[in-house]
């Protein structure tokens, strides 16, 4: 999973913990107080994955990686050289 | 304190209200977290932007929804939103050229978002310019 689809996945996450904290009310406290932990949680990963899925767009806007969809290659990316390490010696 | 370019205090103006805007988290804490992480959120440009589009965020987010055609800031992608908050208040403030303030959001919306999130970006700042330039007129 690349940063951008770790970020959609935990943004919408925190989304549905926020609305069942906001439905929670007449639940016992301890129950609203597991779902505030989770979303705090959440909100740390969620601060922690944006700048890098912004350097993973920028990196493909610069050609760095390929971006999803793009075709591939046309030639082979290895080329046996008898030096590979996973070649029977 | 390292210098950075304005593109970069930019970047990381919208980071920061992007991750503010998704999490609800306190500015400050989001800045000590992004120095910890050795960014420069503490540049006197990000800081501007960040305490600009703070302070103003309802008018600014009236101002987007005024000019998104259909679209209500709310409804617009968090990424997309927070750029144009950022450019929105970079044209409202005068400091910058508006050809630059639109050309820098749209930049960012080519590199970041989705394939037609520039041309609306671009769309949305420049119904906003045309309307600051009839209301300074």
């Amino acid at each position: 999973m690349n940063a951008r689809e770790e970020l959609e996945l935990a943004t919408r996450r925190l989304e549905e913990l926020s609305q069942r904290i906001a439905l929670a009310t007449n639940r016992p406290a301890g129950e609203i107080e597991e779902l505030a932990r989770q979303a705090s949680d959440l909100s740390a990963a969620v601060v922690e994955i944006i700048p890098r899925a912004i350097a993973e767009a920028e990196a493909e806007a610069r050609g760095d990686v390929p971006r999803i969809g793009d075709p591939a290659p046309e030639e082979p990316a290895f080329v046996p050289d008898g030096l590979s390490e996973d070649e029977p010696a | 304190m390292a210098e950075v370019s304005r593109r970069q205090a930019r970047r990381q103006a919208v980071i920061l209200l992007y991750q503010r805007d998704v999490t609800g988290l306190p500015v400050p804490e989001l800045v000590e977290n992004a120095l910890r992480a050795g960014e420069h959120a503490d540049d006197p440009f990000t800081q501007a932007l960040v305490d600009g589009v703070e302070a103003d965020r309802a008018v600014i987010d009236d101002r987007i929804t005024a000019s998104a055609d259909g679209w209500t800031a709310d409804r617009i992608a968090p990424l997309e939103r927070n750029i144009l908050r950022v450019a929105v208040y970079e044209l409202g403030s005068g400091d910058v050229p508006v050809p630059v303030a639109i050309d820098e959001a749209v930049e960012m919306a080519k590199k970041w978002c989705a394939a037609e999130a520039p041309k609306f970006v671009n769309g949305v700042l420049g119904r906003v310019a045309r309307e600051n330039e009839e209301a300074a007129a």
